[in-house]
């Protein structure tokens, strides 16, 4: 490390070395086909250059209408404010390698059944306890390792057959966490054992005990006198009412084309001798001026406060929020979903309702995003919350869930 | 409860007696109820012209000679027709307009016939004095008998009565002529039930989309049919407040707007409304001026006639009976009742503007319409006969 010190000698031999590596570099950068070519531009190769360039950039300012070029393919745009969302589909998607029953509940997806997130659920968790059932590993993977692959295979395709709810990502994200977290040297039968109870357990505790619970808690909010207006149908709505049989109250029942589902919660209020009154969607604005209290079900409440609900609910929330009317939202803790949807015309299940040849077919969407600033509380199975509390909800769940 | 009835003037023997003999005007208003009442007159437009023909002939006969007269058999054949179809409000309307237009012929004449002479030969009162009234109004006014002869009576009523007619016949065209400027070419609008009004008001304003609240098929078959440059979207009840955020504004057609500025319309405006106000986006009312009402809702019995009357079961549900009606015990529990308005009322709060065919008006304006429009003392059409 002396630089000072270094002789002639050892400087003559540097000098060689850098000209002996320069020289390879050269050749190599030749046998590359990139030869060096700054250096070797002469100054009106230079010149000719720079004005090629001053072209090029002048010609990109101003574009000319080249004749000989095609113009680009027109953009495909949605011709309608509902154009960019697909319209459902009857037909499922191939399936190779999925169990019978899981074909079977595919196939009722897609034609549209299950009305309602929790019947979603329940299907889903019927279908995977059948399939389970049949299932043999192969001989060569591990049973813990398989199931994983296979669940997942089969939600892909339920996927394909119906945009997925809340409840069944919720009910599969538990079933993957049970099958990933199986010991490596687990037996087929154990595993499937394993597998049937997180399904019965997962039905038993966060939908059918939510449900009641939800029912015990909401119906503390009815008081005798009350006008209650409900919209569709909704398991922990109809478990509320049941709740609150004996107390004097009367119940609203606004119902909707096209699946009137309304008619399921009317026929439960009515064996239980519950005053009811039946109105569509378009007369609901002089029942809820009546009214008392709106509970309305929801397909998810996202971590923002807002509602993912049946279609209309918006409006009723509206109606009711311009009448002072408080609006009691219920939702199994399980569906309440860390994804937002801003607005329900951004993404949402279409369906298309065909008609005569001079009238355009029937449009309908499935969900409505009501804001969180129109829902009062969200009766949940943990108790009432105001929407915003939501967020905490999710988080605290999501913590008891990996522990 | 009701009140005991004053017992009739003297007077009203011989109108009894003219309604009798008038065969012809019976007949036509015993056809304008039955159509009312069955539904072959269900538009507003409809009723309000079939009832300024009526009027019309009864201003026509020639055996009246004074404006107290023809007010009284206006108010005779008119109210009757509104007793017999009181949720037909343009008839009332028509009806007020028609006893104006008499009242004001009346003291114009009086007031050219009697020009002439000298104010001095009048007596002014000291409260005509203080309300610096002229000396004629002050006649006309005084003079509630209305029963001077004036020759000229009959021909200026049955003129106004003509240009009335011919206003209703043109409104819904002046009101479509307020549509550029108030929607953009190229819009996405919102519109909720059939209108007549909405599709010419839609084609003078040409919008890219209609998006229609539509359930059974028929509003959007006509938009479609009126409108072959936009498309026609037709959505459920239930996605209106989805559609709502991504439309520009509502266009809502009326059977009648109120005194407060609010409007009744097909059901499913009041969703459309709301779905809107939620959005923020404007509702525009389309009325023409024969529909403005001076009535409240739900203040007025006509007013709640209007909205009220239920539809048939069988279009509140589509699907036949409810499956609890089915063989289910009677003794069980009471039957749901199912209610099916065939009018919605929208209040003023969700409407932004009116579109008349005078102008374009915040719904806050419509007191002073009324007042342009109709004498108070005609508000209350079923009030004991004068």
């Amino acid at each position: 490390m002396a630089p000072a010190a270094a002789t002639d000698e050892e400087k003559a031999k540097k000098a060689a070395e850098k000209a002996r590596r320069k020289a390879e570099f050269e050749a190599k950068r030749a046998k590359e086909g990139n030869p060096p070519k700054k250096k070797q531009l002469s100054k009106a190769e230079r010149r000719e250059l720079q004005e090629k360039q001053r072209a090029d950039k002048e010609a990109k300012k101003n574009p000319k209408p080249k004749a000989d070029k095609p113009p680009p393919p027109p953009v495909e745009r949605p011709t309608t404010i509902l154009g960019h969302l697909t319209k459902a589909t009857s037909s499922t998607p191939p399936a190779d390698g999925v169990p019978a029953s899981i074909v079977e509940l595919g196939q009722k997806y897609a034609a549209g059944e299950f009305d309602g997130s929790n019947d979603r659920c329940r299907s889903l968790l019927d279908a995977v306890r059948t399939s389970i059932k049949d299932y043999a590993p192969p001989p060569d993977a591990a049973a813990a390792r398989d199931l994983d692959v296979k669940l997942k295979s089969w939600a892909s395709y339920l996927e394909k057959c119906r945009e997925p709810t809340a409840s069944t990502l919720a009910a599969l994200k538990r079933l993957r966490l049970v099958a990933s977290t199986l010991p490596p040297d687990i037996s087929p039968s154990e595993a499937q054992a394993a597998v049937e109870t997180c399904c019965d357990r997962f039905r038993e505790e966060r939908v059918e005990l939510a449900v009641r619970e939800i029912g015990r808690r909401g119906a503390q909010k009815i008081r005798d006198g009350d006008v209650v207006v409900a919209y569709g149908y909704a398991d922990a709505v109809e478990a509320l009412f049941s709740e609150a049989v004996g107390r004097n109250f009367e119940v609203v029942v606004v119902d909707s084309a096209p699946a009137f589902a309304g008619r399921r919660l009317l026929n439960a209020l009515y064996a239980k001798r519950v005053r009811t009154t039946y109105v569509r969607l378009t007369a609901a604005a002089p029942e809820i001026e009546r009214a008392t209290l709106v509970v309305l079900g929801a397909d998810a409440v996202f971590s923002n406060g807002s509602i993912l609900a049946r279609s209309g609910a918006f409006a009723v929330a509206a109606l009711a929020q311009r009448r002072h009317v408080p609006v009691l939202v219920t939702c199994e803790a399980y569906k309440c979903h860390d994804r937002v949807r801003l607005d329900a015309a951004d993404a949402n299940e279409l369906f298309e309702f065909p008609s005569s040849d001079d009238t355009p077919p029937l449009t309908h969407l499935t969900y409505d995003v009501t804001p969180a600033s129109y829902v009062s509380a969200v009766a949940t199975e943990h108790g009432l919350l105001p929407p915003s509390a939501v967020a905490a909800l999710i988080r605290e769940l999501a913590e008891k869930e990996t522990a | 409860m009701t009140l005991p009835r004053p017992p009739p003037p003297a007077r009203a023997a011989s109108d009894e007696a003219w309604l009798d003999a008038a065969d012809d005007i019976r007949r036509r208003r015993d056809l304008l109820v039955a159509g009312l009442r069955s539904g072959d007159v269900r538009s507003a437009s409809q009723a309000a012209l079939a009832t300024c023909a009526l009027l019309e002939r009864v201003a026509a006969a020639d055996d009246w000679r004074t404006a107290a007269v023809l007010l009284r058999r206006l108010r005779r054949v008119g109210g009757g027709v509104v007793r017999a179809a009181p949720g037909a409000l343009s008839v009332g309307n028509v009806l007020r307009r028609a006893l104006l237009v008499v009242r004001e012929e009346y003291a114009r004449n009086l007031r050219e016939s009697t020009s002439i002479k000298d104010d001095a030969g009048l007596q002014r009162s000291l409260g005509d004095v203080l309300a610096a009234r002229s000396a004629p109004d002050a006649l006309a006014d005084r003079d509630d008998r209305r029963d001077v002869e004036l020759e000229a009576l009959r021909d200026d009523v049955l003129d106004q009565l003509r240009d009335l007619a011919d206003e209703i016949a043109n409104a819904r065209e002046a009101v479509a002529a307020r549509a550029p400027g108030l929607v953009a070419p190229g819009a996405v609008v919102l519109t909720a039930g059939r209108s007549r009004s909405v599709a010419a008001f839609l084609r003078r304003a040409a919008p890219a989309e209609v998006v229609v609240v539509d359930e059974d098929g028929r509003a959007a078959a006509a938009l479609a049919r009126a409108l072959p440059a936009a498309a026609v979207t037709r959505v459920t009840a239930a996605a209106a407040a989805a559609v709502a955020g991504r439309c520009r504004c509502a266009v809502l057609g009326c059977s009648a707007a109120l005194a407060d500025g609010g409007i009744i319309a097909q059901p499913g405006a009041r969703l459309v409304a709301e779905a809107c106000a939620a959005r923020r986006k404007p509702v525009l009312a389309l009325c023409a001026l024969y529909k403005l009402a001076p009535l409240h809702h739900p203040g007025a019995a006509a007013a709640r006639a209007a909205v009220a009357a239920d539809m048939s079961l069988g279009a509140a549900l589509p699907f036949g009976a409810l499956p609890c009606d089915a063989g289910a015990d009677p003794l069980a529990a009471p039957a749901p009742a199912v209610r099916h308005p065939r009018a919605d009322a929208v209040p003023p709060d969700l409407v932004d503007l009116l579109v008349t065919n005078a102008g374009v008006h915040a719904p806050s304006y419509a007191p002073r319409l009324l007042a342009e429009m109709y004498a108070p003392e005609d508000h209350d059409l079923l009030r004991a006969e004068l």
